[in-house]
Formats: C-alpha cells, structure tokens, sequence
C-alpha cells in the first residue's frame, strides 16, 4: 500500500485570546501581571476569579486524516471551523500546539493570490517577486516569464505600476504566476472564489488539469460545485473538530444538514 | 439527515509512524510542537537566498520610486548632514576632531552610525510590517529583517567612497588601514544583525520597542563618537568607564574602529574594541536563538 502523501495525527492548535481590555499586551503589563502572579495564591484569588477563565481557544483539536497520493481532498464546514487553521498548520505558517503532521514531496500553499504584489512595482517586477515568494527558482521564472504574462493577457500593461491595475487585471496577473507552481503537493484556500465567472472557472479548470496530472490537492472551499467537480473525498470541519470524512456527496450532506437549522432561524429574523 | 458523524480513520500508532517517518526522510515534512532552544537555521537561510535578495531589492526599488532625482537622494542625505554639524560643531563650536578636518571626522562617524541607526529602525518593523505575508506563506521569518540589512547595505556602498576620498585627501594619499576595513564591517554588521533581531521579534508582540527606539537612537548618538569626539566622551564618561560604555554600546567601538581603519584617525583603546567585539558576540548568539523561538509562532502573537 502506497504511504499517504499527507498524514495527520492528532493535530491540535490553541489560541490565547486575551481579555478584552487587554487586547495589545504591553510590555508593561506583561512584567505586572507576571510580578504578581505569584502571589494571587496567597491572596486567595486564582486567575479564573481575576477574570482570566476560557482565555483559550481551540481552533483546532485532534484532526487526524490521511490524503493519498493523487488525491484531491476537499475541506469544507462553517466559518470558524478550523478551514483557515488546518491549512496554515500544513503550511508551516505556524506551528500546532499538539500533534503531527507529514507531508511527503514538494509542497506549495496558496493561501492568497499576489502575495508580496507592491503597488509601487511594475507588473513584470511583481511577476519576478512573487514567484519567489512563492518559492518558483529565479531561473525557472525566467525561463516561463512569456508563457506568464501571455496567459494573464497583460502584455501592454506589463511595464506598468499594479497599483494602476484594475482589480480584475491584478487578480489575473497574479493567478497567472500562481498558476506555474508544478509542486507534488498542492494546498489551496479559498482564492479562487476572487475575480469574477470566467476567471473563476478558468482557475477551477487549471486546478482539475493539476489534479490530472497526479498531484495530490488539498483544497478548501464554500463553493459545493467546485468541490463536486474537483475532490475524490471530503473533510467536513466542525468547530475544530473533524465532523465526517469521506465521499463527497455524503460529506456535503453532513455539511449542509447542520447549516440549514442555523439557517432556518436567521430566516425568521425580521431582515 | 441520517449520517452518523464518523470519527478519524484508522491510523497508525504514533510511534511506527515517528519510526518510519526517519529513512526516506529527505522529502518529508515533519509539522509537530518544536521544543528547546536552538539558534537560526542557517543552511535555510541560505536556501532562500533569492528571496531574500528579492525583499532587499524590493525595499531599494521602491524607495526611490517616483523621486525625481531616485538613486541620488542616498548621497544627499548623509552630505547634507555632514555640511550642517560640520558647521555647527566644526566651525560655530570649534569641537575637536582627531586630527583629520572636521567634516572628514563628521561623515566617517555619520557613514557608520546611519547605517546602524536606520538599518535596525527598519529590522525592528520588518516583521509586523509584513503581516499580510507571514500569515500567508511561509518561509524562515529572518528572510526580513536579513533583506532591511542587505537593501541599507546599498546606501552604505555609497557613501563609502566619498569617506574614503576625504580620508586619502587629509593625508594625502592612501593607507595601510584600509585593508582592515572588510573586519570592521563584519563587526558592524554583527551588531547590526545582533540589535535588529531582537528589536525585530520583540516589536511584532510589544509595539513599545518601535515607540522607544527613536528616543533610545537618540541618546546612543551622543554616547558614540559620532560628532563628539570621544575625548569629549571620555571627559564626561571616565576613561574607566569607557570599556564598561563600549559593552552596553558596542558602536562605540565599531565607530572608532571604522574612522581609524577609513580616515586614518588614532586608533582606539583595545579594551574598548574587544568590548565592543564581545558585546557583538553576545547579541549575536543570544538574538539568533531567541528569534528562532519568537518565529515559530509570531504569525499568533503579531
């Protein structure tokens, strides 16, 4: 049996969320409170009774799946489910607070397209400054800058600012360089859902041909017809926690049957 | 809906998993908790040295973009400032200058400390001002504040001739000293590195560094002979006191270094070099490791 290309075991991400009052900690205050922890016990006062109760937050709790290689693994649930945090976790944006993840091969994330794009630069200088944010060698952007810029359409206004772009023109040009990452393991959020119908579906598409080439995908989305056309199974994420997963159908049933209540109710709701 | 919610898949022990996780292991990735303290990765560093020069390049780029006389305005600045205390501190007070000419002595001082005072400004912003993409991809965090050292790195080049040429002009030709002038930029470059790391993590949770660091610059200017000489330093400070001065502000040391090594002025005490040295050092090390702890997790505390 081949190794799963992503493998996570128990992954776990707390939050610290500060009070309310304290939202910016100064360093200041950081000193006061840690001089007089110690002697709250001696007081008789805990740190619950100083109001500092549920000032943690799992947004992510012991999320274990396997994708296998050439899998398109779809995530999807509420917001606040965790989406965001299970793929910057794989992404190494930031570390778990428990647990262990795998991931076998070359890995890219996208989590936002344009990445780096400073509205200063030119197009062609952006083109060559987030392929490197995205990790694409110097060498191999030179090589595929044409194929780039013709497939974004932008070749007048390649030698001007972005910050002279329109939106839909800055999204293409962005996708365009996204589009050349040619790693094993793809994780995608929710950027395909930015640009208007066409580019939409000629960025689902440009997924489903990476998808055909093998790669394994892992790919969240609130669209149920992206995930039906492009993923073999589903994870449906339930505050933190993995609700179902599975076949793809059945997974956006578990989704939507646990939406429609919330949703019934927002609908009695004078608008 | 009649689906029962169904737990996580069957997967392998832990154990087994960590056991064959370690012989095919190149092309894995390992996601978990690090523990302990270690410092920088440097090998990885060195990974991403594309886009580190991409950052600095960045940085040059757009801050000369739509200026019209660009690339210029790095040379006008420090010469305007060298004009104005050269003036003031040269000619109205009449302040001693280690026998080179008070401008010479005024823009070797400026060359060093500029660099050092604008690079770690900028270091210690180079984390929270980048936000948008730490918490989009990753890549080693010390990329940033590396690249703000690179991209100030061009103005420093700069200017360096111009000190070098007043340096030739004072004594009337070229000098030996000018070969140790690639160690005092390590050294320079090491406190600079060293200062700004820490600011740099420390400022992305405390925004207080940012606040404080112009008043802190402010003072370290004056406590470094960067106009003042250091007699008149020494005159206020005690000579005794001088090596304990160059630890606590270790551009003590690379200042006077610098000016002997470029422009040809007495050199400095050893004492204060190796404190100076000694103080690199321990921002260096002590830097390297607590950033590597901070960037684990900064994208939660930014």
């Amino acid at each position: 049996m081949p190794q799963a290309t992503i493998r996570t075991l128990e992954l776990g991400k707390k939050y610290e969320i500060a009070p309310v009052h304290r939202n910016y900690p100064t360093l200041r205050d950081q000193i006061t409170t840690a001089a007089v922890r110690p002697f709250r016990r001696l007081l008789g006062s805990s740190d619950a009774a100083q109001g500092l109760e549920n000032t943690e937050f799992w947004a992510l709790q012991s999320v274990s799946f396997e994708v296998q290689p050439g899998e398109v693994l779809g995530v999807i649930g509420p917001n606040g489910a965790g989406k965001s945090t299970l793929l910057r976790l794989l992404s190494r944006i930031t570390e778990p607070t428990e647990g262990d993840a795998w991931i076998r091969g070359k890995t890219a994330s996208l989590l936002e397209l344009g990445m780096g794009f400073h509205p200063e630069l030119t197009g062609r200088e952006n083109v060559f400054l987030n392929g490197a944010i995205l990790g694409i060698p110097r060498k191999d952007m030179l090589r595929r800058f044409d194929q780039i810029v013709l497939y974004s359409g932008l070749e007048r206004f390649i030698d001007t600012p972005v910050k002279r772009y329109s939106s839909g023109m800055y999204v293409r040009l962005a996708f365009s360089v996204a589009a050349q990452l040619d790693s094993d393991v793809l994780i995608v959020d929710e950027v395909l859902a930015v640009g208007d119908l066409e580019f939409q579906a000629k960025s689902i598409g440009t997924m489903e041909g990476a998808s055909h080439q093998g790669r394994t995908i892992l790919f969240t989305s609130h669209n149920m017809t992206d995930i039906r056309r492009i993923c073999h199974r589903c994870l449906v994420l339930d505050r933190g926690h993995v609700r179902f997963i599975g076949d793809v159908e059945a997974a956006i049933d578990v989704y939507i049957s646990d939406v429609q209540p919330l949703e019934h109710s927002a609908r009695s709701e004078p608008a | 809906m009649a689906t029962e919610s169904i737990p996580a898949p069957s997967t392998p022990v832990a154990t087994t998993a960590r056991t064959d996780e370690s012989p095919s292991s190149e092309s894995v990735l390992w996601i978990h908790a690090s523990q302990g303290l270690r410092f920088l990765d440097i090998a990885e560093l060195w990974a991403f040295r594309e886009l580190l020069f991409y950052f600095a390049w960045r940085d040059v780029k757009v801050r000369y973009k739509q200026s019209a006389v660009g690339i210029a305005w790095i040379l006008i600045q420090p010469v305007a400032q060298m004009l104005i205390f050269a003036t003031i501190f040269g000619r109205i007070v009449g302040l001693p200058s280690e026998g080179v000419p008070y401008a010479t002595f005024a823009l070797s001082g400026l060359a060093v400390w500029t660099y050092f005072a604008s690079t770690v400004t900028k270091m210690s912003s180079s984390l929270d001002g980048n936000i948008h993409l730490i918490t989009k991809i990753y890549f080693p965090r010390i990329v940033l504040p590396v690249s703000v050292m690179l991209g100030t790195l061009v103005d420093f080049a700069i200017v360096l001739p111009i000190v070098l040429i007043l340096g030739a002009f004072a004594h009337g030709g070229v000098f030996a000293t000018w070969l140790v002038l690639p160690l005092v930029m390590v050294l320079l470059l090491a406190v600079t590195f060293g200062v700004g790391i820490w600011l740099s993590a420390l400022n992305a949770q405390y925004r207080d560094v940012m606040l404080t660091l112009p008043i802190v610059l402010q003072l370290g200017f004056y406590l470094t002979p960067v106009v003042l000489s250091a007699t008149i330093i020494t005159s206020v400070v005690t000579e005794q006191w001088l090596p304990l001065l160059a630890l606590v502000n270790p551009m003590l040391g690379v200042v006077e270094l610098f000016r002997w090594a470029a422009v040809g002025s007495p050199p400095p005490e050893p004492s204060t070099v190796v404190m100076s040295c000694l103080a690199a050092a321990i921002l260096v090390g002590s830097g390297g490791i607590f950033f590597d702890h901070t960037q684990r997790t900064i994208v939660d505390r930014v």
